[in-house]
Protein backbone atom coordinates (compact mmCIF):
# COMPACT_ATOMS: atom_id res chain seq x y z
CA UNK A 1 0.00 0.00 0.00
CA UNK A 2 2.84 2.38 0.79
CA UNK A 3 4.08 2.41 -2.78
CA UNK A 4 0.79 3.89 -3.90
CA UNK A 5 1.00 6.93 -1.68
CA UNK A 6 2.50 10.27 -2.51
CA UNK A 7 6.10 10.10 -1.46
CA UNK A 8 5.78 12.85 1.12
CA UNK A 9 2.79 11.25 2.73
CA UNK A 10 4.36 7.82 2.59
CA UNK A 11 7.39 9.22 4.38
CA UNK A 12 5.16 10.78 7.00
CA UNK A 13 3.23 7.57 7.32
CA UNK A 14 6.34 5.51 7.80
CA UNK A 15 7.83 7.86 10.32
CA UNK A 16 4.64 7.89 12.34
CA UNK A 17 4.27 4.12 11.88
CA UNK A 18 0.76 4.62 10.61
CA UNK A 19 1.20 2.42 7.59
CA UNK A 20 4.02 0.10 8.48
CA UNK A 21 4.64 -2.03 11.43
CA UNK A 22 7.19 -0.30 13.54
CA UNK A 23 10.77 0.82 13.75
CA UNK A 24 13.57 -1.37 14.83
CA UNK A 25 13.40 -0.09 18.37
CA UNK A 26 10.47 -2.40 18.77
CA UNK A 27 7.80 0.19 19.26
CA UNK A 28 5.08 0.25 16.71
CA UNK A 29 2.21 2.51 16.18
CA UNK A 30 3.25 5.53 18.17
CA UNK A 31 6.46 7.34 18.69
CA UNK A 32 5.81 7.44 22.41
CA UNK A 33 4.96 3.79 22.66
CA UNK A 34 8.35 3.09 24.19
CA UNK A 35 7.47 4.98 27.32
CA UNK A 36 4.10 3.34 27.68
CA UNK A 37 4.86 -0.21 26.67
CA UNK A 38 5.18 -2.95 29.20
CA UNK A 39 8.18 -5.21 29.56
CA UNK A 40 10.22 -5.52 26.44
CA UNK A 41 8.75 -8.08 24.11
CA UNK A 42 12.23 -8.98 23.04
CA UNK A 43 13.08 -10.63 26.31
CA UNK A 44 14.03 -14.26 25.89
CA UNK A 45 11.12 -16.53 25.32
CA UNK A 46 10.21 -19.33 27.64
CA UNK A 47 12.50 -21.69 25.83
CA UNK A 48 15.41 -19.37 26.36
CA UNK A 49 15.76 -18.51 22.70
CA UNK A 50 16.35 -14.83 22.26
CA UNK A 51 14.03 -12.53 20.43
CA UNK A 52 16.38 -9.97 19.08
CA UNK A 53 14.63 -6.75 18.25
CA UNK A 54 17.63 -5.62 16.29
CA UNK A 55 17.43 -8.65 14.01
CA UNK A 56 13.65 -8.75 13.65
CA UNK A 57 11.90 -5.98 11.81
CA UNK A 58 8.32 -5.07 11.30
CA UNK A 59 9.09 -1.81 9.55
CA UNK A 60 11.88 0.15 7.92
CA UNK A 61 14.95 0.73 10.00
CA UNK A 62 16.78 3.98 10.40
CA UNK A 63 19.10 3.03 7.58
CA UNK A 64 16.28 2.92 5.07
CA UNK A 65 16.48 5.95 2.86
CA UNK A 66 13.40 5.19 0.82
CA UNK A 67 9.95 6.23 1.91
CA UNK A 68 8.51 2.80 1.81
CA UNK A 69 11.46 0.56 2.55
CA UNK A 70 11.22 -2.95 1.28
CA UNK A 71 12.70 -4.04 -1.95
CA UNK A 72 11.51 -3.98 -5.52
CA UNK A 73 10.40 -7.33 -6.68
CA UNK A 74 10.29 -6.66 -10.35
CA UNK A 75 6.52 -6.66 -10.43
CA UNK A 76 4.84 -4.42 -12.99
CA UNK A 77 4.94 -0.78 -12.02
CA UNK A 78 8.01 -1.30 -9.87
CA UNK A 79 6.05 -2.37 -6.81
CA UNK A 80 8.16 -2.33 -3.70
CA UNK A 81 7.17 -4.79 -1.05
CA UNK A 82 7.05 -2.83 2.19
CA UNK A 83 8.83 -4.14 5.22
CA UNK A 84 6.44 -6.49 6.90
CA UNK A 85 4.62 -7.32 3.68
CA UNK A 86 3.61 -10.89 3.07
CA UNK A 87 6.04 -12.54 0.73
CA UNK A 88 8.00 -15.69 0.19
CA UNK A 89 6.82 -19.28 0.08
CA UNK A 90 5.52 -20.73 3.28
CA UNK A 91 3.22 -19.89 6.13
CA UNK A 92 3.16 -16.40 7.54
CA UNK A 93 1.75 -15.47 10.91
CA UNK A 94 0.27 -11.98 11.03
CA UNK A 95 -0.55 -10.40 14.36
CA UNK A 96 -3.42 -8.03 15.07
CA UNK A 97 -2.08 -4.68 16.29
CA UNK A 98 -3.53 -3.42 19.55
CA UNK A 99 -6.18 -0.75 19.79
CA UNK A 100 -3.93 1.60 21.74
CA UNK A 101 -1.91 2.09 18.58
CA UNK A 102 -3.37 4.74 16.31
CA UNK A 103 -5.29 3.34 13.37
CA UNK A 104 -4.07 3.73 9.85
CA UNK A 105 -5.57 6.67 7.96
CA UNK A 106 -8.15 4.36 6.44
CA UNK A 107 -9.43 3.32 9.87
CA UNK A 108 -7.76 -0.09 9.85
CA UNK A 109 -5.03 -1.33 12.15
CA UNK A 110 -1.98 -3.15 10.82
CA UNK A 111 -1.49 -6.87 10.78
CA UNK A 112 2.08 -7.13 12.02
CA UNK A 113 4.41 -9.40 10.16
CA UNK A 114 8.00 -9.71 11.28
CA UNK A 115 10.97 -10.01 8.93
CA UNK A 116 14.57 -10.61 9.75
CA UNK A 117 17.16 -8.18 8.47
CA UNK A 118 17.96 -10.60 5.70
CA UNK A 119 14.37 -10.35 4.53
CA UNK A 120 13.34 -13.78 5.71
CA UNK A 121 10.56 -14.56 8.10
CA UNK A 122 11.36 -14.14 11.73
CA UNK A 123 10.75 -16.75 14.33
CA UNK A 124 7.14 -15.85 14.85
CA UNK A 125 6.28 -17.52 11.56
CA UNK A 126 8.11 -20.66 12.63
CA UNK A 127 5.64 -22.91 14.35
CA UNK A 128 8.40 -24.85 16.05
CA UNK A 129 9.34 -21.67 17.90
CA UNK A 130 5.97 -20.06 18.34
CA UNK A 131 3.97 -22.93 19.77
CA UNK A 132 4.35 -25.90 22.02
CA UNK A 133 4.54 -28.39 19.21
CA UNK A 134 2.92 -31.19 21.14
CA UNK A 135 2.75 -33.66 18.29
CA UNK A 136 6.20 -32.78 16.99
CA UNK A 137 5.13 -32.29 13.39
CA UNK A 138 6.71 -28.87 13.18
CA UNK A 139 3.40 -27.21 12.49
CA UNK A 140 0.84 -25.59 14.74
CA UNK A 141 -2.31 -27.58 15.11
CA UNK A 142 -5.48 -26.57 16.97
CA UNK A 143 -5.10 -27.32 20.62
CA UNK A 144 -1.41 -26.55 20.69
CA UNK A 145 -0.81 -23.54 22.83
CA UNK A 146 1.11 -20.57 21.51
CA UNK A 147 3.96 -19.31 23.54
CA UNK A 148 3.76 -15.78 24.94
CA UNK A 149 5.60 -14.28 22.01
CA UNK A 150 4.72 -11.41 19.77
CA UNK A 151 6.13 -8.83 17.41
CA UNK A 152 8.37 -6.18 18.93
CA UNK A 153 6.07 -3.51 17.62
CA UNK A 154 2.88 -4.82 19.16
CA UNK A 155 0.89 -2.35 21.22
CA UNK A 156 -1.64 -3.26 23.88
CA UNK A 157 -5.37 -2.95 23.57
CA UNK A 158 -8.39 -5.10 22.82
CA UNK A 159 -10.70 -3.97 20.07
CA UNK A 160 -14.14 -3.48 21.54
CA UNK A 161 -16.92 -3.97 19.05
CA UNK A 162 -19.84 -2.10 20.57
CA UNK A 163 -23.24 -2.46 19.02
CA UNK A 164 -24.51 -4.69 16.28
CA UNK A 165 -22.72 -3.96 13.04
CA UNK A 166 -19.65 -2.43 14.60
CA UNK A 167 -16.47 -3.82 13.16
CA UNK A 168 -12.73 -3.49 13.18
CA UNK A 169 -10.42 -4.19 10.28
CA UNK A 170 -6.78 -5.15 10.15
CA UNK A 171 -4.63 -5.17 7.04
CA UNK A 172 -1.33 -6.34 5.63
CA UNK A 173 0.21 -5.77 2.23
CA UNK A 174 0.47 -8.82 0.04
CA UNK A 175 3.61 -9.03 -2.02
CA UNK A 176 2.88 -12.52 -3.29
CA UNK A 177 -0.24 -14.49 -4.06
CA UNK A 178 -1.61 -16.61 -1.26
CA UNK A 179 -3.66 -19.76 -1.15
CA UNK A 180 -7.06 -20.28 0.41
CA UNK A 181 -5.55 -22.13 3.36
CA UNK A 182 -5.88 -19.84 6.31
CA UNK A 183 -5.97 -19.96 10.08
CA UNK A 184 -7.87 -17.69 12.42
CA UNK A 185 -6.67 -17.54 16.00
CA UNK A 186 -8.68 -14.88 17.78
CA UNK A 187 -8.78 -14.68 21.55
CA UNK A 188 -11.77 -12.61 22.46
CA UNK A 189 -13.91 -11.34 25.26
CA UNK A 190 -17.51 -12.40 24.82
CA UNK A 191 -20.68 -12.97 26.77
CA UNK A 192 -23.77 -15.11 26.48
CA UNK A 193 -25.31 -14.20 23.17
CA UNK A 194 -22.16 -12.82 21.60
CA UNK A 195 -21.89 -13.49 17.94
CA UNK A 196 -19.11 -12.21 15.73
CA UNK A 197 -18.29 -12.62 12.08
CA UNK A 198 -14.66 -12.89 11.04
CA UNK A 199 -13.90 -12.36 7.38
CA UNK A 200 -10.56 -12.79 5.70
CA UNK A 201 -10.46 -10.89 2.44
CA UNK A 202 -8.18 -9.76 -0.29
CA UNK A 203 -8.84 -6.16 -1.21
CA UNK A 204 -7.76 -5.08 -4.68
CA UNK A 205 -6.91 -1.35 -4.64
CA UNK A 206 -6.30 -1.40 -8.39
CA UNK A 207 -9.86 -2.54 -8.90
CA UNK A 208 -11.73 0.01 -6.86
CA UNK A 209 -11.00 -1.80 -3.62
CA UNK A 210 -12.96 -4.82 -4.78
CA UNK A 211 -13.17 -7.37 -2.00
CA UNK A 212 -12.47 -11.02 -2.62
CA UNK A 213 -13.53 -13.24 0.23
CA UNK A 214 -11.13 -16.00 1.16
CA UNK A 215 -12.95 -17.35 4.17
CA UNK A 216 -15.46 -16.42 6.81
CA UNK A 217 -16.27 -17.83 10.19
CA UNK A 218 -18.91 -16.97 12.76
CA UNK A 219 -18.01 -17.13 16.41
CA UNK A 220 -21.25 -18.02 18.12
CA UNK A 221 -19.73 -20.30 20.68
CA UNK A 222 -22.10 -20.19 23.61
CA UNK A 223 -21.57 -18.40 26.83
CA UNK A 224 -18.77 -16.45 28.36
CA UNK A 225 -15.50 -18.00 27.31
CA UNK A 226 -13.06 -15.70 28.99
CA UNK A 227 -10.30 -14.93 26.60
CA UNK A 228 -10.22 -18.35 25.06
CA UNK A 229 -9.34 -18.14 21.42
CA UNK A 230 -11.70 -18.70 18.56
CA UNK A 231 -9.74 -21.06 16.36
CA UNK A 232 -10.49 -22.08 12.82
CA UNK A 233 -8.36 -23.78 10.24
CA UNK A 234 -10.08 -23.10 6.96
CA UNK A 235 -9.72 -24.13 3.38
CA UNK A 236 -11.22 -21.08 1.80
CA UNK A 237 -11.38 -19.73 -1.70
CA UNK A 238 -8.02 -19.38 -3.39
CA UNK A 239 -7.80 -15.66 -4.14
CA UNK A 240 -6.14 -14.09 -7.14
CA UNK A 241 -3.86 -11.79 -5.17
CA UNK A 242 -1.30 -9.57 -6.78
CA UNK A 243 1.57 -7.61 -5.27
CA UNK A 244 0.10 -4.55 -3.65
CA UNK A 245 -3.21 -6.12 -2.79
CA UNK A 246 -4.25 -6.05 0.83
CA UNK A 247 -5.08 -8.89 3.13
CA UNK A 248 -7.84 -7.70 5.44
CA UNK A 249 -9.27 -9.32 8.53
CA UNK A 250 -12.65 -7.86 9.39
CA UNK A 251 -14.32 -8.74 12.67
CA UNK A 252 -17.94 -7.65 13.01
CA UNK A 253 -20.22 -7.78 16.03
CA UNK A 254 -23.37 -9.44 14.73
CA UNK A 255 -25.55 -9.63 17.81
CA UNK A 256 -24.62 -6.45 19.61
CA UNK A 257 -23.66 -8.37 22.73
CA UNK A 258 -20.20 -7.69 24.10
CA UNK A 259 -17.33 -8.83 21.93
CA UNK A 260 -13.76 -7.75 21.62
CA UNK A 261 -10.67 -8.93 19.78
CA UNK A 262 -7.78 -9.39 22.17
CA UNK A 263 -4.32 -7.96 21.80
CA UNK A 264 -1.83 -7.85 24.67
CA UNK A 265 1.47 -6.25 25.42
CA UNK A 266 3.59 -7.69 26.87
CA UNK A 267 2.88 -10.51 24.45
CA UNK A 268 0.97 -13.41 25.83
CA UNK A 269 -0.79 -16.45 24.53
CA UNK A 270 -3.79 -14.18 24.02
CA UNK A 271 -2.57 -12.45 20.92
CA UNK A 272 -4.85 -12.52 17.90
CA UNK A 273 -3.31 -13.66 14.66
CA UNK A 274 -4.00 -15.19 11.33
CA UNK A 275 -1.87 -17.50 9.21
CA UNK A 276 -1.78 -17.35 5.45
CA UNK A 277 0.27 -19.35 3.04
CA UNK A 278 2.27 -18.27 0.03
CA UNK A 279 2.56 -21.20 -2.31
CA UNK A 280 5.85 -22.51 -3.50
CA UNK A 281 6.58 -21.13 -6.96
CA UNK A 282 7.09 -24.65 -8.21
CA UNK A 283 3.51 -25.46 -7.37
CA UNK A 284 2.35 -22.86 -9.84
CA UNK A 285 0.80 -20.70 -7.18
CA UNK B 1 12.92 0.27 26.63
CA UNK B 2 14.94 3.09 25.15
CA UNK B 3 14.08 6.75 25.29
CA UNK B 4 12.98 8.40 22.12
CA UNK B 5 16.14 9.82 20.56
CA UNK B 6 16.39 13.40 19.45
CA UNK B 7 16.65 12.30 15.86
CA UNK B 8 13.45 10.34 16.29
CA UNK B 9 11.72 13.42 17.60
CA UNK B 10 12.86 15.34 14.56
CA UNK B 11 11.56 12.67 12.28
CA UNK B 12 8.32 12.53 14.17
CA UNK B 13 7.88 16.30 13.90
CA UNK B 14 8.62 16.21 10.19
CA UNK B 15 6.22 13.37 9.75
CA UNK B 16 3.53 15.24 11.61
CA UNK B 17 4.02 18.33 9.48
CA UNK B 18 3.88 16.35 6.28
CA UNK B 19 0.84 14.49 7.52
CA UNK B 20 -0.98 17.72 8.31
CA UNK B 21 -0.11 19.22 4.97
CA UNK B 22 -1.22 16.27 2.92
CA UNK B 23 -4.34 15.26 4.85
CA UNK B 24 -7.65 16.08 3.29
CA UNK B 25 -11.30 15.39 4.09
CA UNK B 26 -12.96 12.42 2.44
CA UNK B 27 -10.08 11.18 0.37
CA UNK B 28 -7.73 11.58 3.27
CA UNK B 29 -4.01 12.08 3.15
CA UNK B 30 -3.53 8.41 2.55
CA UNK B 31 -6.22 7.89 -0.03
CA UNK B 32 -5.20 5.57 -2.81
CA UNK B 33 -4.80 6.91 -6.28
CA UNK B 34 -8.33 5.83 -7.07
CA UNK B 35 -10.44 8.01 -4.84
CA UNK B 36 -13.66 6.19 -5.61
CA UNK B 37 -12.95 3.19 -3.44
CA UNK B 38 -16.07 2.24 -1.62
CA UNK B 39 -14.54 0.91 1.54
CA UNK B 40 -10.85 1.40 1.66
CA UNK B 41 -10.31 5.06 2.38
CA UNK B 42 -11.65 7.05 5.21
CA UNK B 43 -11.98 10.64 6.31
CA UNK B 44 -8.79 12.42 7.09
CA UNK B 45 -6.96 10.93 9.98
CA UNK B 46 -6.27 13.91 12.21
CA UNK B 47 -8.57 16.66 13.29
CA UNK B 48 -8.13 20.07 11.87
CA UNK B 49 -8.22 22.88 14.38
CA UNK B 50 -11.71 23.47 15.65
CA UNK B 51 -11.76 26.81 13.90
CA UNK B 52 -12.12 24.92 10.63
CA UNK B 53 -15.15 22.95 11.73
CA UNK B 54 -18.23 23.09 9.53
CA UNK B 55 -20.91 25.54 10.62
CA UNK B 56 -23.53 24.08 12.94
CA UNK B 57 -26.58 22.47 11.46
CA UNK B 58 -29.95 23.94 12.35
CA UNK B 59 -32.45 21.25 11.42
CA UNK B 60 -36.07 22.23 11.23
CA UNK B 61 -39.20 20.17 11.57
CA UNK B 62 -40.05 20.49 7.90
CA UNK B 63 -37.52 17.75 7.32
CA UNK B 64 -35.33 19.74 4.99
CA UNK B 65 -31.70 19.43 5.88
CA UNK B 66 -30.30 22.93 5.72
CA UNK B 67 -27.25 23.47 3.64
CA UNK B 68 -24.57 22.87 6.24
CA UNK B 69 -21.88 22.99 3.61
CA UNK B 70 -20.89 19.64 2.19
CA UNK B 71 -17.27 18.99 3.10
CA UNK B 72 -14.94 18.57 0.14
CA UNK B 73 -14.81 15.08 -1.22
CA UNK B 74 -18.31 14.27 -0.06
CA UNK B 75 -21.45 13.89 -2.13
CA UNK B 76 -23.86 15.34 0.36
CA UNK B 77 -24.34 16.53 3.91
CA UNK B 78 -25.00 14.34 6.90
CA UNK B 79 -26.39 15.91 10.03
CA UNK B 80 -24.64 14.77 13.19
CA UNK B 81 -26.76 14.76 16.30
CA UNK B 82 -27.27 12.99 19.57
CA UNK B 83 -29.21 9.90 20.54
CA UNK B 84 -32.18 10.31 22.81
CA UNK B 85 -34.50 7.63 24.15
CA UNK B 86 -37.85 8.48 22.60
CA UNK B 87 -39.72 7.15 25.63
CA UNK B 88 -37.88 8.91 28.42
CA UNK B 89 -36.29 11.80 26.59
CA UNK B 90 -33.03 10.90 28.26
CA UNK B 91 -29.68 10.45 26.53
CA UNK B 92 -29.19 6.95 25.15
CA UNK B 93 -26.93 4.53 26.94
CA UNK B 94 -27.22 1.54 24.63
CA UNK B 95 -29.46 -0.58 26.80
CA UNK B 96 -31.87 -2.81 24.93
CA UNK B 97 -35.03 -1.24 26.36
CA UNK B 98 -34.30 2.14 24.84
CA UNK B 99 -35.98 3.51 21.74
CA UNK B 100 -33.16 5.47 20.16
CA UNK B 101 -34.03 8.49 18.12
CA UNK B 102 -32.21 11.41 16.58
CA UNK B 103 -32.03 14.80 18.22
CA UNK B 104 -30.11 17.80 16.86
CA UNK B 105 -26.86 18.74 18.52
CA UNK B 106 -26.39 22.51 18.39
CA UNK B 107 -22.84 23.74 18.58
CA UNK B 108 -21.46 23.49 22.08
CA UNK B 109 -24.25 21.35 23.50
CA UNK B 110 -23.24 19.20 26.42
CA UNK B 111 -23.22 15.46 25.79
CA UNK B 112 -22.93 12.99 28.67
CA UNK B 113 -20.19 10.39 28.92
CA UNK B 114 -22.21 7.27 29.57
CA UNK B 115 -21.46 3.69 30.52
CA UNK B 116 -23.18 1.17 28.36
CA UNK B 117 -24.43 -2.31 29.15
CA UNK B 118 -21.11 -3.85 28.19
CA UNK B 119 -19.25 -1.59 30.57
CA UNK B 120 -17.72 0.60 27.90
CA UNK B 121 -17.74 4.35 28.44
CA UNK B 122 -18.78 6.30 25.41
CA UNK B 123 -20.55 9.16 23.77
CA UNK B 124 -23.64 8.16 21.84
CA UNK B 125 -24.18 10.09 18.65
CA UNK B 126 -26.66 9.94 15.82
CA UNK B 127 -26.73 10.88 12.17
CA UNK B 128 -29.41 11.64 9.62
CA UNK B 129 -29.67 12.74 6.06
CA UNK B 130 -31.12 12.23 2.61
CA UNK B 131 -30.01 11.07 -0.77
CA UNK B 132 -28.34 7.81 0.06
CA UNK B 133 -29.20 4.12 0.17
CA UNK B 134 -30.26 3.56 3.80
CA UNK B 135 -30.19 -0.24 3.82
CA UNK B 136 -32.85 -2.50 5.29
CA UNK B 137 -33.60 -2.15 9.01
CA UNK B 138 -34.74 -5.76 8.97
CA UNK B 139 -31.22 -6.70 7.96
CA UNK B 140 -29.23 -4.02 9.73
CA UNK B 141 -25.85 -5.38 8.79
CA UNK B 142 -26.90 -6.74 5.45
CA UNK B 143 -25.02 -6.01 2.24
CA UNK B 144 -27.11 -2.97 1.35
CA UNK B 145 -26.52 -1.20 4.64
CA UNK B 146 -24.17 1.73 4.47
CA UNK B 147 -20.83 1.77 6.22
CA UNK B 148 -20.35 4.46 8.78
CA UNK B 149 -17.20 5.92 10.23
CA UNK B 150 -17.29 8.33 13.11
CA UNK B 151 -14.21 9.94 14.60
CA UNK B 152 -13.97 12.04 17.70
CA UNK B 153 -11.19 14.60 18.03
CA UNK B 154 -9.86 16.62 20.92
CA UNK B 155 -9.03 20.30 20.31
CA UNK B 156 -5.41 19.42 19.64
CA UNK B 157 -6.43 17.02 16.89
CA UNK B 158 -5.85 13.87 18.90
CA UNK B 159 -8.14 11.04 17.86
CA UNK B 160 -10.22 10.20 20.91
CA UNK B 161 -12.52 7.58 19.44
CA UNK B 162 -13.10 5.73 16.21
CA UNK B 163 -16.27 3.86 15.35
CA UNK B 164 -16.70 1.82 12.20
CA UNK B 165 -19.93 0.04 11.62
CA UNK B 166 -22.36 -1.22 9.09
CA UNK B 167 -25.83 -0.01 10.00
CA UNK B 168 -29.19 0.33 8.36
CA UNK B 169 -30.83 3.70 8.68
CA UNK B 170 -34.47 4.05 9.65
CA UNK B 171 -36.81 6.39 7.89
CA UNK B 172 -37.81 9.43 9.91
CA UNK B 173 -41.59 9.13 10.32
CA UNK B 174 -41.86 12.90 10.50
CA UNK B 175 -39.96 13.48 7.30
CA UNK B 176 -40.26 10.91 4.50
CA UNK B 177 -37.05 10.41 2.62
CA UNK B 178 -34.91 11.35 5.56
CA UNK B 179 -33.11 8.51 7.33
CA UNK B 180 -31.36 8.30 10.65
CA UNK B 181 -29.10 6.07 12.70
CA UNK B 182 -29.28 6.86 16.38
CA UNK B 183 -27.02 4.14 17.78
CA UNK B 184 -23.50 5.32 17.18
CA UNK B 185 -21.44 4.30 20.20
CA UNK B 186 -18.14 6.13 20.28
CA UNK B 187 -16.19 4.26 22.90
CA UNK B 188 -13.43 6.12 24.67
CA UNK B 189 -10.60 4.19 26.24
CA UNK B 190 -9.77 5.61 29.59
CA UNK B 191 -11.41 8.45 31.48
CA UNK B 192 -13.75 11.06 30.12
CA UNK B 193 -11.69 13.52 28.06
CA UNK B 194 -10.95 16.59 30.13
CA UNK B 195 -11.31 19.04 27.28
CA UNK B 196 -13.75 21.86 26.71
CA UNK B 197 -14.93 20.63 23.34
CA UNK B 198 -14.88 17.51 21.21
CA UNK B 199 -15.46 17.45 17.50
CA UNK B 200 -17.19 14.57 15.78
CA UNK B 201 -16.68 13.86 12.12
CA UNK B 202 -18.96 11.30 10.54
CA UNK B 203 -18.82 9.80 7.10
CA UNK B 204 -21.31 7.44 5.53
CA UNK B 205 -20.59 5.45 2.40
CA UNK B 206 -23.52 3.67 0.87
CA UNK B 207 -23.60 0.63 -1.34
CA UNK B 208 -23.66 2.85 -4.43
CA UNK B 209 -20.46 4.55 -3.36
CA UNK B 210 -22.08 7.80 -2.30
CA UNK B 211 -20.26 9.57 0.47
CA UNK B 212 -22.17 11.70 2.94
CA UNK B 213 -20.33 13.69 5.57
CA UNK B 214 -21.05 15.80 8.58
CA UNK B 215 -19.49 17.31 11.67
CA UNK B 216 -20.58 18.51 15.05
CA UNK B 217 -18.94 19.77 18.20
CA UNK B 218 -20.04 19.27 21.76
CA UNK B 219 -18.96 19.75 25.33
CA UNK B 220 -18.21 16.46 27.05
CA UNK B 221 -20.21 16.09 30.22
CA UNK B 222 -18.02 14.06 32.52
CA UNK B 223 -20.24 14.55 35.54
CA UNK B 224 -21.08 11.62 37.73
Amino acid sequence: MLHRLPTAYALACVLLLGCSTGPTDGDGGRADAASEAGPDATAPGPDGSPQDAEADRTGPGPEDASADGGSPDGAPGGFRCPSGGVRGPGRHRLFVQGREAPPLPNGRWPLLHVWRDDGGDAELCDDTVFVDDANGNGRWDPGEEPRPLGPPGIVHGEHFLVGAGSYAEFEAVLCDDITGSVVLYIPNFDQEGSEALHELLVVHPEDGDREEVIATAVDDEPGFSGYNPFVRVLEGEDPAAHPGDLLVLRSTNLSGVAFSVMVWRPPSEYESWVVVEVPDASSGG
Amino acid sequence: MRAVAAEDLGRIALGGLLLALTAGCGDGGAAPADASDPDGSAPQTDGRPLEDAAPPVDANDSGAVPDAGTPPGCDGPLEVGRCVDARSGMPCTGFADEEPTFEPLPEGTSLPFVRGPQGSSMFVLAARGRGFEPGDPEQPIGPRSPRLEARLFAPDGELVSLLRERAAFEEDPTSPGRYFDASMFLVVDGPCPAVPLLRARVELRDVEGRRMCGEASFQPDCGG
